[in-house]
């Protein structure tokens, strides 16, 4: 069928065609592709095989074909066309094979995990494609760019939404604020901390919430918006990591499920991070709503959900009540 | 206290020259009556009435400092 056929071989198939090109210096499409062994990772890694194609390019053709097939016995394997937008010189060649229809359906659904070596190699040659890739990544820049610059009036305006409700409320203080990228922190001044803060945050989460409210109406960029006073944000999180690390030595010594009570979802975040990368410890989170709960177990031993562990944990929060206060 | 409930509550509606609101003090006690367009309802109160409580804890932290308890009551 063609001039010279060249052997590649590869971890996969994907990455034995990506060499063919390479090598051949043609895109995908432009490849004539027999594949002679798909390639296997074995068991355990010791029986590997390498998948083996043969490849070779096509003259004058802008049509993309791909064959597969497990043993080699006929020389001419099944061609496959995969790409509408190559279809227009299709013809002549796809009546090589008339009778495959079939096999060419189920090939190409197999195919198709290589479809990302696919797409590099199109944006070469296929002038339509890589106007549309061209056209994409502006457009995405733009938005990077245009979020970027709002920012700046963004800023102003989130500052200053701040400062008036907190002089309403009767506190006024300094607002500084920062943005990096999109995520947005306000930073007011310490004075009234305490009362701005509540108790365990209440004040300062719904300052935040409704802050965030006001700002999604007036702004048109989508914004992470923190608020924090003085540095309670950065003292909380502290406090839940060695909270929660205390909880997990607890519960390593004698295996009684400890808990956590009502965590809004980023200190739930906070908890369940730190205790990620203790390998005995589980950390979850139960009940319903924004605030829920940890428990922090040790997996294995009670049940699910078991009796046992509930009666523990009711034991457990009111322990931890005191402790709080 | 009430201009904090009037100002917050126009940010949030779509008609902010429908937000009315009417202040009673009773001895320790604040209350706060919250009117705003029909439409607009759902925003002041949130989803579960979220909205509604993070506007409550507000109102409070601001009467802390008059050591007074408050009350806001959005009519229909």
């Amino acid at each position: 069928m063609t001039p010279k056929t060249q052997d590649f071989y590869g971890k996969e198939v994907a990455d034995a065609i990506q060499e063919a090109c390479e090598k051949l210096q043609v895109p995908q499409e432009q490849l004539e592709i027999e594949v002679v062994e798909t390639g296997s990772t074995g068991i355990f890694g010791l029986i590997r095989k390498k998948a083996h194609i043969k490849a070779s390019v096509k003259e004058s053709e802008v049509e993309e074909t791909e064959g597969l097939s497990t043993k080699p016995p006929q020389p001419k394997a099944e061609k496959v066309e995969k790409k509408a937008a190559a279809a227009t010189k299709e013809i002549e060649q796809v009546e090589q094979q008339p009778a495959k229809q079939d096999e060419k359906q189920s090939i190409t659904e197999a195919a198709s995990p290589e479809s990302k070596t696919l797409h590099s190699a199109e944006s070469f040659d296929d002038d339509e494609d890589f106007e549309e890739n061209g056209q994409l990544d502006v457009d995405e820049d733009d938005e990077e760019a245009s979020a970027e610059q709002l920012s700046e009036e963004v800023i102003a305006s989130v500052r200053q939404e701040l400062i008036n409700i907190l002089e309403l409320m009767g506190y006024p203080s300094p607002v500084e604020v920062t943005a990096k990228g999109t995520s947005v922190l306000c930073h007011v001044g310490e004075e009234y901390e305490e009362v701005l803060t509540g108790q365990d945050g209440k004040t300062l989460d719904s300052l935040q919430y409704l802050l965030r409210k006001i700002i999604v109406r007036k702004v048109p960029n989508r914004l992470r918006l923190t608020v924090d006073v003085g540095n309670y944000r950065e003292k909380r999180i502290a406090d839940l990591k060695e909270r929660a690390l205390e909880l997990a030595d607890s519960v390593r010594n004698d295996g009684k499920t400890q808990v956590i009570p009502s965590l809004s979802p980023s200190e739930r975040r906070v908890v369940h991070m730190t205790l990620q990368e203790s390998k005995d410890i589980r950390s979850r989170s139960v009940g319903e709503g924004l605030f829920k709960k940890i428990l922090i177990y040790k997996p294995g031993k009670s049940g699910r959900g078991g009796g046992r562990k509930r009666g523990n944990s009711r034991g457990r929060r009111n322990n931890n009540r005191k402790k709080n206060e | 206290m009430e201009e904090l409930i009037n100002y917050i509550a126009k940010a949030l509606v779509d008609k902010p020259e429908e937000v009315k609101t009417v202040i009673n003090h009773e001895e320790d006690n604040v209350n706060i009556e919250l009117t705003v367009a029909q439409e607009d309802l759902g925003k002041v109160i949130g989803k579960q009435g979220r909205t509604a409580r993070a506007m409550r804890t507000l109102l409070s932290a601001a009467a802390e400092k008059e050591h007074k308890k408050t009350r806001l009551d959005i009519l229909e």
